[in-house]
C-alpha cells in the first residue's frame, strides 16, 4: 500500500472513542439530542429533520464478554443484539436520549424490548416494517412513519416540518452519492482505498453530523483520487452477509492477500445504495417509506430473490472473483438464506466461502486458515483460466 | 439438489402407531376429546396419503397459517409441524434422520429443532412433494425462512404471508386480509382450484365457534383440581390449528369443553387414577409456557402423579374474544389468525397488553397458580428474548417460575432423568413457598 490519507485518519479518530466519539460528545456539550438507532431499517432523515444526531448503536469493534447479557436475552439470539446490550448494561450508551428500535428480526426486537425493560435510556418506538416489498407495505410503513413521527415531536416537543424533512433528506441524499463515488474508486484495478478503510469510515459515518460526515468524505474522496495510493490484492472479493463494524475482520483477509472490492453489508453498501426519490412526491414521509422498503433488503426481506438480484449485478460490475459470506451466531435470517445463496451463486461460477463466526470477532484461527485456502483457491483457479 | 419426490415410510408408520393407539384409547378409555384427537390427527395424514395416490395437488402449508383457506378451496394440505416434529411424538424415529439432512443445508443448533426437522423431512422426501408451500412470518424469524428454503428446496412456488409487527391492531389486520386474499388468487393459479366462497364463509362461523368453545374451556379450567389432561393442554392446541374452522375442529372442542366440564361439577381431576389407585390429588397447580412439548405427555403425568403437580393451563390457550363475520371471510379469518393465543402474544411486545409476559402473569392470577413451567427452548429467539423478563415479572407478584432447557422436538437433547431431576427441585421450591406459608 502506500501514504495514509489525512482525512481517513480524522475517521480513524471518530472512531478510536467509540461508542461516544468526539463528535458526539461535541454535540452533547452544544445542548444537542442524540437518539440512539438499531437497524438500518430505521429513517435517519426523520430523526434529523427533528434536529437530534442520529447515532447508530451496534457492539464495537472488537469480541466482547457477553456473560451479562445472555443472562438478557438467550445464548442463542445473535450476538450482535447480546454485543449492543453489554454495552448498554456497561453504561457505554448512557449519552443515549433515546432509542429507536426496529421489528427486523427477534434480534433487534427482543433487544429493543429488553433495553425498555432494564436500561434507564427510553425506548422511542419498535417500528413495525413488512416482510415484502410491494406497494402496499410502503403505504403500510408510510403510515407507521406518520406514527413515528407524532411521537417523536411529542417526546422531543418540536414540529418536524416537511421542508426540514426535505432539507434531510437532501442531506442523506449527498451522502448516499459521495459514498456511491467512494465505491465507484473500488472497481479500478487497484483502488486507493482497502475494505478494511472503507468500513472504519462507514463505521465513522454514522457516529457523526451527516453534515460532517458528508464534508469529510468528500475530502476523503479528492485526497483518494489525488494520491496515487494503489492497494494491491491477489483476488477481488465480495464480502456479505450480517452486520460487520469489525475493521480487523476485514484486515485479516485484506493481510491473506485478497482485497475486498465491496460489500453486501448493513454497514457498509446497503446502508447507502438506494436515494430517497424527491421528484413526484409532495409527501416526503411516503418518499421515506418508498426508499426504505424498496432498498436493498436484507436477509429477513422476503422473497429471497429480491435480495438475490439486488447483489448479482454487483459481481460484475466490481469483478468479483470470490463471495465471503459470514453469517454471525445466531443470525437466523442470514444463516438459513445461506444455502440459497451459496447454491444460487455456485450455480452461475461465483466461488463461496461460508463463514459462521461470532459478532465482533477478528479473522483470526480457524476464520484465518479457511480464508487462505479460498484465496489459494481462486488463484488456482484464475491460473487454470 | 435432488429431492426425492415421496416416501411414505414414516408417514405410514406414524399413521399405524396413531391407529393403534386410538384402539388401545378406545379399550380404555380417557375421553372422548382424547379419542378424536387421535382419530383425527390420523384423518390429517391418511387425507393426504389418499390424494397423492389419486395424483392431486398438495398444498404445504406451515399449520399456523389459516387452514380455512386450503379447506375451502378443497385442497388437501398438510400441516408441517403437526406432521414432521409432530410424528416423533408417536415414536416415527425420524429426528436422527432429518436433523442429519437440515445440517446438510447449513442449519445447526441455531435453528429450533422442530423447524430443522421440517426442513429434513422435505429433503428426506417424507413429506410428499408438495405443489407449492404457504407460510408467513409469525412467529419467528426461522418461520420467515425455513419454509421458503424448504419451497427452495423442492423447487415449487411459494406464498408468503406477510404480517407486520407487532399482531391484532385494525390496521394490521387489514394488511393481513389483503394478503390472504392475494393468497387466494395465487392458490387458484398454482392449484387450478377455485374458492368456493360459501364454504369459506361456513369456515369462519365455525371458526367463531371453536374460539367460543376455547373460551368457555378457559374458563372451566379455573376448577380445582384442574380437570384437564396435562397433555391436552397441547394437543388441543395443535388441534386448533390444523381443524380450524373445520366441523372437526368444532366436533373435538365440544367433546372437550362437555368433558372438563362434566369434571369440573365433579370436583374430579384431569388425570385419571391408576386403575386400583386412589385418585390422583392436586397440591400446586402450574401454568405452562409455551405448551408442553408433545413428546412429554408422560412424564407431565408422572409429576401429578408423583408430587401433586397439575398443569392447569398453557397460555397458548387463551383464547380473546374474536369478532367473526361470515360476511367478511378475508377479514375475519385475518383477525382470528392474528389473535390466535400464539402470534398475539409472541408477536406482540411481550409488555403489552396482548404480550406473553402480562397474559401470563394475569394467568397466573386468574388459574391462582402456584408457579410457571417455561420450556426454554435455547434456539428458540421468540422465547429467548423474554425469559429474564417475564421470570421478574412474575416474581414481583409472588410466582416462582422454572426454565426448562430442553428442545420440543428432539428427546435426546435433554435426557428424561435430567427433565424429572430438575421438575423434582422446582417441587421442592413450591414445597419450601407452602411451608412458609
Amino acid at each position: 500500500m502506500s501514504s495514509t490519507l489525512d482525512t481517513l485518519n480524522e475517521f480513524r479518530e471518530v472512531n478510536a472513542a467509540f461508542p461516544y466519539a468526539e463528535p458526539v460528545r461535541e454535540w452533547k456539550k452544544q445542548g444537542g439530542k442524540v437518539i440512539g438507532w438499531l437497524c438500518s431499517y430505521v429513517p435517519e432523515e426523520m430523526l434529523h429533520a427533528a434536529g437530534v444526531l442520529p447515532v447508530r448503536v451496534t457492539g464495537g469493534y472488537g469480541e466482547l464478554a457477553l456473560e451479562e447479557a445472555t443472562a438478557y436475552l438467550g445464548v442463542m439470539l445473535c450476538s450482535f443484539a447480546r454485543s449492543c446490550l453489554q454495552l448498554a448494561i456497561d453504561q457505554k450508551y448512557e449519552f443515549l436520549d433515546a432509542l429507536v428500535g426496529v421489528a427486523t428480526c427477534e434480534g433487534s426486537r427482543h433487544l429493543a424490548e429488553v433495553w425498555e425493560h432494564y436500561i434507564k435510556t427510553p425506548l422511542l418506538d419498535i417500528l413495525p416494517l413488512p416482510h415484502k416489498m410491494h406497494q402496499r407495505a410502503e403505504e403500510f410503513f408510510a403510515e407507521e412513519l406518520r406514527r413515528f413521527k407524532l411521537r417523536l415531536e411529542e417526546f422531543l416537543q418540536v414540529e418536524i416540518t416537511d421542508s426540514a424533512l426535505w432539507g434531510s433528506v437532501a442531506l442523506y441524499n449527498k451522502h448516499r452519492e459521495i459514498s456511491r463515488q467512494l465505491y465507484e474508486l473500488r472497481k479500478a484495478d487497484y483502488p486507493p482505498l482497502s475494505g478494511t478503510e472503507v468500513l472504519e469510515v462507514m463505521n465513522a459515518s454514522v457516529m457523526m453530523p451527516k453534515e460532517q460526515a458528508n464534508a469529510m468524505l468528500e475530502r476523503l474522496l479528492t485526497e483518494a483520487k489525488a494520491s496515487g495510493r494503489a492497494v494491491k490484492g491477489s483476488v477481488r472479493l465480495m464480502l456479505s452477509g450480517s452486520i460487520l463494524n469489525n475493521p480487523q475482520f476485514v484486515a485479516a483477509i485484506e493481510d491473506l492477500g485478497g482485497i475486498v472490492v465491496v460489500d453486501e453489508l448493513c454497514t457498509g453498501l446497503r446502508y447507502w445504495c438506494d436515494m430517497v426519490e424527491t421528484d413526484g412526491h409532495p409527501d416526503p414521509v411516503v418518499a421515506l417509506a418508498r426508499r426504505y422498503m424498496t432498498k436493498f433488503p436484507c436477509a429477513r426481506m422476503n422473497p429471497f430473490s429480491e435480495r438475490l438480484n439486488r447483489l448479482l449485478p454487483l459481481i460484475s460490475e466490481y469483478r468479483v472473483e470470490g463471495v465471503i459470506t459470514r453469517a454471525i451466531r445466531y443470525c437466523k435470517p442470514y444463516i438459513q438464506e445461506q444455502h440459497m445463496l451459496k447454491t444460487e451463486l455456485e450455480n452461475r461460477g461465483v466461488p463461496v466461502l461460508d463463514l459462521d463466526v461470532e459478532y465482533g470477532m477478528p479473522g483470526t484461527g480457524q476464520v484465518r486458515t479457511r480464508v487462505q485456502a479460498f484465496i489459494e483457491m481462486l488463484l488456482e483457479r484464475r491460473k487454470a483460466s | 439438489m435432488r429431492l426425492p419426490v415421496a416416501d411414505f415410510s414414516k408417514m405410514d408408520a406414524s399413521i399405524r402407531t396413531l391407529a393403534s393407539i386410538y384402539e388401545h384409547r378406545k379399550v380404555s378409555p380417557r375421553g372422548q376429546a382424547e379419542l378424536l384427537w387421535y382419530q383425527y390427527y390420523t384423518q390429517h395424514m391418511q387425507k393426504i396419503r389418499e390424494a397423492w395416490e389419486r395424483g392431486e395437488f398438495i398444498l404445504s402449508m406451515f399449520d399456523a397459517c389459516p387452514a380455512e383457506i386450503p379447506y375451502a378451496m378443497d385442497l388437501p394440505w398438510y400441516g408441517t409441524v403437526v406432521y414432521g416434529p409432530g410424528a416423533v411424538a408417536v415414536g416415527a424415529k425420524i429426528e436422527e434422520a432429518t436433523l442429519d439432512s437440515a445440517r446438510q443445508v447449513g442449519l445447526m443448533l441455531e435453528t429450533c429443532s422442530g423447524w430443522r426437522m421440517t426442513v429434513g423431512m422435505m429433503m428426506r422426501g417424507w413429506y410428499p412433494r408438495p405443489g407449492a408451500v404457504v407460510s408467513g412470518n409469525p412467529t419467528c424469524d426461522t418461520c420467515a425462512k425455513c419454509w421458503p428454503l424448504m419451497a427452495y428446496l423442492a423447487n415449487v412456488p411459494s406464498f408468503f404471508i406477510d404480517v407486520p409487527f407487532p399482531a391484532g391492531n385494525e390496521r394490521n389486520i387489514s394488511y393481513v386480509a389483503t394478503e390472504l386474499a392475494e393468497l387466494i388468487e395465487w392458490l387458484e393459479n398454482v392449484s387450478g382450484k377455485k374458492m368456493d366462497w360459501d364454504r369459506l364463509r361456513e369456515t369462519v362461523e365455525l371458526g367463531r365457534q371453536m374460539v367460543e368453545l376455547n373460551r368457555e374451556i378457559q374458563e372451566i379450567l379455573k376448577a380445582r383440581p384442574s380437570p384437564i389432561v396435562p397433555r391436552m393442554t397441547t394437543q388441543s392446541y395443535w388441534f386448533n390449528w390444523i381443524y380450524s374452522g373445520t366441523p372437526e375442529g368444532v366436533h373435538f372442542l365440544t367433546a372437550l369443553r362437555d368433558e372438563v366440564k362434566e369434571k369440573a361439577v365433579r370436583g374430579a381431576s384431569g388425570l385419571p387414577p391408576v386403575k386400583g389407585e386412589a385418585p390422583v390429588k392436586e397440591r400446586f397447580r402450574v401454568i405452562s409456557i409455551p405448551p408442553v412439548p408433545q413428546i412429554r405427555g408422560k412424564t407431565l403425568d408422572w409429576l401429578w402423579r408423583e408430587y401433586g403437580v397439575s398443569i392447569v393451563v398453557s397460555t397458548f390457550m387463551l383464547w380473546p374474544d374474536v369478532e367473526m363475520d361470515p360476511d367478511k371471510p378475508l377479514e375475519s379469518i385475518a383477525r382470528k389468525y392474528l389473535n390466535n393465543p400464539l402470534i398475539r402474544q409472541y408477536f406482540n411486545p411481550c409488555e403489552s397488553p396482548y404480550g406473553t409476559v402480562t397474559a401470563t402473569v394475569q394467568a397466573a392470577r386468574d388459574y391462582e397458580a402456584n408457579g410457571v413451567m417455561i420450556w426454554g427452548n435455547p434456539s428458540c429467539d421468540a422465547t429467548s428474548g423474554f425469559v429474564k423478563i417475564m421470570r421478574d415479572r412474575l416474581a414481583e407478584t409472588g410466582v416462582p417460575s422454572v426454565v426448562f432447557d430442553h428442545d420440543p422436538a428432539d428427546p435426546t437433547y435433554t435426557s428424561e432423568d435430567a427433565l424429572k431431576e430438575r421438575m423434582e427441585e422446582f417441587v421442592d421450591l413450591l414445597e419450601s413457598r407452602e411451608w412458609e406459608g
